[in-house]
């Protein structure tokens, strides 16, 4: 009986993983196929790999100047964002004073704004600004949900660093702002390398801000992914070596950070 | 306190700033443009103040209201099955021996980008050439347009949000049954309760404040929820799965009606505020803080 429910458990964590798993599986065979086989029906499922259409994708497409948008534009904007965000975290961590819970809920708050009310008034600014498809334009806006972001993660973080250690600092003679730099911030520092990771895990796979403010320029991965699916048609090999691409650097980001992932994810709620 | 007042400020006001700057200029522009009329098309007629008009002429537009519905239903239905589903599956996986091994299999789909995501589901329910129809006629069953007709773009729009975001819903049930006393449940064997009875009266009270976190931050994300959608069908076929997101963003860059589209930014605020707070209401204080 034991046995036999033990079958059944496994058979159903295996359907789970098919289910999960074989969109990923599907996709990134098709960017390894000719493109007869990405669409033919019935699928071909055993095929001589090729990396043609990788070669042709960073070849012959803006391809490799998305992809080095998306990384200035979410590099910049993570930068100032932890630079921003990381004393701030420490200061909200360790000064107590009224309305301390509101001001932290409003800083909560900002990341459940719906981005439509974000992006109208910067739209208007960055135009009359003439910076529109202009990578400040991207990173400016995406401070709206990482530094918040970066915020409310590391003063969980440095919540979790005993004070104890930095009063013995203080004792000893160092100044309140040396025993942050000094002592907080070493022990704080896994948290605070997965925030980091996480903020530019959301910036390199934001899509709606960068759709409108950018065309050309400045486009980024994500929208450059969404235009080929007008203008390749059936180039289904070439969408998806480029999609695969587009994903590999976020998957290694999200493997090293495993550990912290629902904690990013859930805004700290769930440790 | 750790802190001096003067510290405190040297290291918290630059953020301060910059978080005003970028959270609450918004707001304000988002309310004076709601009032004035403002076309980018027509810049001739400038943009003077036209009242609450932009508002009246939402409420009025079937379409406002009908993408309101659609919203209604990525947040209820979505979030409701991804509950259900993360639910059995963190069960299930908790009752594994070493279940935990597979775990990080289910972090591909919620931190892929959502822009890939949409183009994989897409290709995979091509009436003709995709890999689920091809499957569907293996089983002996007809054919569908996935995302061709409205009632079943709708469902089909919702398997991809249920496929990119059960795993994290899971994985917050998961870590909570894992943190679960166990006391309860010996007593519970002892008293002979039965596996209805342990589920409603121990786990899901135990379980209530992670799976409370769950429903809040799913079903803001699923309100605010733009990017598969506009992939896989862009609001289509016709309406069918034009959502607020989408239509707002139709609205503002697609017929550049900034007052309305402004209008309907304000609009979306409130609601969101409104579930927010109804929601902070019910969970309790420990929790957030």
């Amino acid at each position: 009986m034991i046995r036999k429910n033990k079958v059944v458990m496994f058979i159903l964590v295996g359907v789970l993983l098919v289910f999960f798993l074989f969109p990923v599986y599907w996709i990134v065979t098709m960017s390894l196929k000719t493109r007869i086989q990405a669409i033919s029906i019935p699928p071909v499922w055993f095929f001589k790999p090729l990396l043609k259409n990788y070669t042709k994708v960073l070849l012959e497409s803006a391809f490799p100047r998305n992809f080095l948008n998306s990384f200035i534009i979410s590099l910049s904007t993570v930068f100032l964002s932890v630079l921003l965000g990381t004393p701030a975290a420490y200061a909200l961590s360790r000064y107590n004073f009224r309305h301390k819970r509101d001001l932290l809920f409003w800083i909560l708050s900002t990341r459940f704004a719906p981005p439509i009310a974000v992006i109208i008034p910067f739209f208007l600014l960055f135009r009359d600004l003439k910076i529109l498809d202009s990578h400040l334009a991207l990173i400016i806006v995406y401070l709206t949900f990482n530094l918040s972001f970066i915020i409310w993660l590391m003063r969980g973080f440095f919540n979790e660093v005993p004070q104890e250690l930095e009063e013995a600092a203080l004792v000893d003679g160092t100044t309140d702002l040396g025993a942050f730099v000094r002592i907080a911030f070493p022990l704080a520092a896994p948290g605070i390398v997965a925030s980091t990771i996480l903020s530019f895990l959301f910036s390199w796979n934001e899509f709606f801000f960068a759709l409108i403010l950018t065309r050309k320029i400045a486009q980024t991965l994500p929208v450059a992914i969404s235009g080929y699916i007008g203008f390749m048609g059936i180039e289904w090999e070439n969408m998806s070596a480029a999609a695969v691409m587009a994903s590999i650097p976020i998957l290694v980001l999200a493997m090293i950070v495993q550990k912290y992932l629902v904690r990013g994810l859930t805004l700290g709620a769930i440790k | 306190m750790l802190l001096k007042k003067r510290s405190f400020y040297i290291l918290f006001l630059p953020a301060l700033v910059v978080l005003i700057g970028v959270a609450i200029f918004p707001f304000f522009a988002c309310i004076n443009n709601s009032l004035r009329f403002y076309d980018l098309t027509n810049p001739a007629k400038g943009t003077p103040y036209i009242g609450g008009t932009n508002y009246r002429l939402l409420f009025e537009d079937g379409r406002f209201w009908h993408s309101l519905l659609v919203t209604f239903y990525f947040v209820i239905f979505g979030v409701a099955v991804q509950l259900v589903l993360g639910y059995l599956m963190a069960s299930l996986l908790n009752g594994v021996e070493k279940g935990s091994l597979v775990l990080p299999f289910f972090l591909i789909p919620m931190v892929m980008t959502p822009v890939v995501v949409g183009l994989t589901w897409r290709l995979m329910y091509d009436h003709i050439l995709g890999i689920l129809n091809y499957f569907i006629r293996l089983i002996g069953m007809t054919p569908q347009p996935w995302l061709g007709t409205e009632s079943l773009a709708l469902f089909s729009i919702i398997l991809t949000d249920v496929w990119e975001w059960t795993p994290l819903i899971f994985l917050i049930l998961y870590s909570g049954m894992k943190a679960l006393p166990t006391e309860p449940y010996e007593a519970a064997t002892i008293d002979g309760a039965s596996i209805w009875q342990v589920l409603y009266r121990i786990t899901l009270p135990l379980l209530k404040p992670v799976i409370l976190v769950a429903i809040l931050l799913r079903a803001i994300d699923a309100f605010k929820w733009f990017d598969t959608i506009y992939i896989m069908t862009s609001g289509g076929p016709g309406v069918a799965t034009e959502s607020a997101s989408i239509y707002s963003y139709m609205i503002a860059f697609n017929f550049f009606n900034i007052g309305k589209g402004s209008a309907f930014s304000i609009i979306m605020i409130i609601l969101v505020n409104i579930f927010c707070m109804i929601f902070i209401k019910i969970i309790p204080e420990k929790e957030v803080a």
